[in-house]
């Protein structure tokens, strides 16, 4: 088989798997079904018993993969929708992103240095808070392991997902921009799903806190390891 | 005449991840390219150069997708099942617990200012 028919294949067995996943989580509302996850999981069974090396699963991936980046700016539209919730909000959103983009720099180069990790692996997991999308592309960047850093990223949308519900009843958290803001800064998109099932608001101030502070630490980021490393 | 609508507004997004990209190479800068587009979208909507008409669908339409898109990235885990040997528990217990502490801290600053924000637009009303 040639390069462009593998790739054609990959390409197709990605999207139809997606698909299936998608069908699936809809049916059973379960965050653990998250459509990414399943279809990661599914292709790396089928790439894994059939040994196809991942480099050859890319070259049908990469046309999904290239997306990214245009989706990416698309973010910019959502963004502009929800400007007037924002402004109306501006100083507690402002603050909790500051707060939240450097707490997890700092939280993140800790810990990793207490567990005697690399520099490599530390830049991989520094931009594990923001949306995939955003986070490959600073790994990619700062010399991290881009692959890697999806992997952190989806840990730590999981755990807003499914461990922040229990966090915002212990702390009893009950503010629409409060709630809001911890989904989408800690747990990206993951958690963005998660806030719209307590309405639109929260939704709404948890995609907005997701592009932020994905906006802002991808100042942040480069700068900091510049300054430490 | 709809679908070629849908095609443009996506040709016009990607137009402005090509430029991101080309300011970063040009300027060398540490912000990816897709976040310099991102800002240069958001601008050009919110001063209304660009009515939102031009984008609207086409966004949407990347957006519910974003999830398809993110796949081949984390398939390349495959290549790093070692790293979650051994040590590797306490790894992801270190990034479950920064979470959790960005996650507390994000949503306790917002129902401290939050309150005191209401409080003080209430007072300015009375």
């Amino acid at each position: 088989m040639n390069t462009i028919s593998i790739g054609v294949g990959m390409f197709l067995l990605t999207v139809g798997v997606f698909f299936a996943a998608k069908k699936f989580a809809v049916k059973y509302k379960n965050p653990i079904l998250n459509p990414t996850l399943t279809t990661t999981i599914i292709i790396i069974i089928i790439l894994v018993s059939l040994n196809i090396p991942y480099e050859t699963y890319m070259d049908g991936g990469k046309w999904l993969h290239e997306l990214l980046g245009p989706t990416v700016v698309a973010l910019a539209f959502p963004l502009y929708k929800y400007k007037e919730l924002l402004l109306k909000y501006f100083q507690p959103v402002l603050v909790s992103i500051f707060l939240a983009v450097t707490l997890n720099l700092i939280t993140v180069y800790i810990i990793l240095n207490l567990l005697g990790y690399t520099k490599e692996m530390i830049f991989t997991a520094l931009p594990k808070s923001i949306t995939t999308a955003v986070a490959v592309q600073i790994a990619g960047q700062i010399g991290g392991i881009p692959s890697l850093t999806a992997v952190f990223v989806m840990i730590a949308g999981f755990t807003g997902a499914i461990i922040g519900p229990y966090l915002l009843k212990i702390f009893k958290f009950d503010h629409t921009i409060a709630r809001g803001m911890a989904f989408g800064n800690a747990s990206h998109a993951i958690g963005t799903a998660k806030a719209f099932e307590d309405n639109l608001e929260t939704g709404s101030i948890s995609s907005a806190g997701m592009i932020l502070s994905a906006i802002l630490s991808s100042f942040l980021i480069p700068f900091l390891v510049w300054i430490l490393f | 005449m709809k679908f070629i609508k849908f095609i443009l507004q996506m040709l016009l997004i990607t137009f402005f991840y090509i430029i991101g990209e080309v300011l970063q190479n040009i300027f060398r800068l540490s912000i990816p390219g897709s976040i310099i587009g991102l800002i240069l979208l958001f601008l050009f909507l919110s001063s209304k150069i660009l009515p939102e008409t031009w984008v609207n669908q086409g966004a949407n339409f990347l957006l519910s997708l974003m999830p398809l898109f993110l796949v081949p990235a984390t398939v390349g885990v495959m290549n790093y099942f070692h790293i979650f040997h051994g040590k590797g528990i306490l790894l992801i217990m270190g990034i479950i617990v920064s979470t959790c502490i960005v996650f507390v801290a994000s949503a306790f600053v917002c129902e401290k200012l939050g309150k005191t924000t209401f409080k003080e637009k209430e007072k300015h009303l009375a």
